[in-house]
């Protein structure tokens, strides 16, 4: 990070092929949209860049640009339900391609679905995309991200104790929507 | 709490081997006497196994190109970006809080509009609304008490101009800077400065036939 700062291309790049992955994952897995979740995952890193000499030594990179792109996605949800609130249900439709802000549905792009290779993950996909946003997020930081409790907890500005019962609680409405699925396939 | 709602918020932290040895004890205590409580936690195991199965999606060979490309020839900027403002914006427009800030807003613009208004229908009309205040000095005037007595506005009322009359609506004494906000018909009043300073307010004075401004309501 510290060739970051000094302004070296070939540092960031190696940043970028680090992290991009795992950020455009987790903003995936926020709004269930490939082509948005790579606009905003890049987005994150050009502000990382732009704010470079503002990153503080004392904390995780990785903490602080998840948090950046955490905040990404939850401002792109923010906007679809403006957009959801402001137009009409067609036009959601042929806009999104979904009728849920952050859910895509079976009319999703091609890149959309070779994200999820079998149905299975297409029906899991669905059931952590359909969970409040508050729930979602934590569960996915943790058993996608697999990020420890204390990072989760600076990344969202929440306690750890508000962590864990999120996490837990989001597990069980997970486990409710998976319930007659699960009796078959999982 | 009952005993499955309390397995229920520790579900989480059993199969994550984080519950305290007097929380497993508990727990392993239950499931043998409770098939639903042992359903639950096969479940939320099963689950948490299937999150932990989905693909990883992978960012396409061009990404980090395209991020360079957009970072090219940018500077720094100069704010911070962990300030929640900026990151937030959006939200200080949403209804409930355009409500929240809006409504006093434009309550304090409205009584500052209203002061100036008050000032400048004051200099400029002084002179010809003498003789509309006949009528409201006959009467006796009501007995009021001097919110701030002795401010500098008293010592100099020889050479005070003629009153203005001035017709208010119930309510608008307030917004006005009035010390009250209900005055009998004729209630005299002076603009005073309060001694400790700060903005001037009208102030009814009982005795001061040649007060600045004679209210009607």
């Amino acid at each position: 990070m510290d060739h970051v700062v000094a302004g070296s291309e070939a540092a960031f790049a190696t940043l970028v092929d680090r992290y991009k992955n795992r950020l455009q994952n987790i903003v995936y897995r926020y709004i269930r949209d490939f082509q948005r979740s790579e606009d905003l995952a890049q987005e994150a890193f050009v502000r990382v860049y732009l704010h470079r000499e503002r990153y503080r030594k004392t904390g995780k990179f990785s903490t602080w640009i998840f948090t950046i792109a955490v905040n990404l996605a939850k401002n792109e949800i923010r906007r679809k339900v403006r957009l959801r609130d402001v137009m009409s249900l067609d036009h959601i439709a042929e806009m999104l391609g979904g009728s849920d802000p952050g859910i895509k549905d079976e009319s999703q792009p091609a890149a959309d679905r070779q994200a999820e290779q079998n149905q299975s993950s297409e029906v899991v996909a669905d059931a952590i995309a359909k969970l409040p946003v508050v729930y979602r997020e934590a569960l996915v930081l943790r058993d996608i991200e697999g990020l420890a409790y204390e990072e989760i907890a600076e990344i969202l500005g929440i306690p750890g104790g508000t962590v864990r019962s999120r996490i837990n609680r989001a597990r069980i409405m997970l486990k409710d929507k998976l319930k007659g699925f699960a009796k078959t396939e999982l | 709490m009952n005993t499955c709602q309390r397995i229920d918020s520790l579900v989480s932290a059993f199969l994550e081997h984080e519950a305290s040895p007097a929380e497993i004890r508990f727990v392993e205590s239950h499931l043998p006497t409770c098939s639903r409580c042992r359903a639950q936690l096969h479940d939320v195991s099963l689950a948490m196994e299937a999150v932990a199965h989905l693909p990883r999606i992978e960012a396409r060979a061009e990404f980090t190109d395209e991020v360079l490309a957009r970072t090219r020839g940018l500077k720094p900027a100069t704010w911070d970006i962990r300030e929640p403002w900026i990151l937030t914006a959006p939200r200080m427009f949403t209804a409930r809080r355009v409500l929240s800030w809006g409504v006093p807003l434009a309550a304090a613009a409205a009584l500052v509009m209203a002061l100036v208004t008050l000032q400048v229908t004051h200099r400029s009309s002084a002179p010809q609304t003498a003789s509309q205040i006949t009528p409201t000095q006959t009467q006796p005037l009501p007995k009021v008490n001097t919110a701030l007595p002795g401010s500098s506005a008293t010592q100099n009322s020889a050479n005070a101009t003629p009153p203005e009359v001035m017709h208010l609506g119930k309510g608008e004494g307030q917004s006005l800077g009035m010390a009250r906000d209900s005055y009998a018909v004729g209630t005299q009043l002076e603009l005073r400065t309060p001694r400790e300073g700060g903005t001037p307010i009208l102030t009814p004075v009982a005795s001061r036939p040649d007060a600045p401004v004679v209210v009607t309501f």
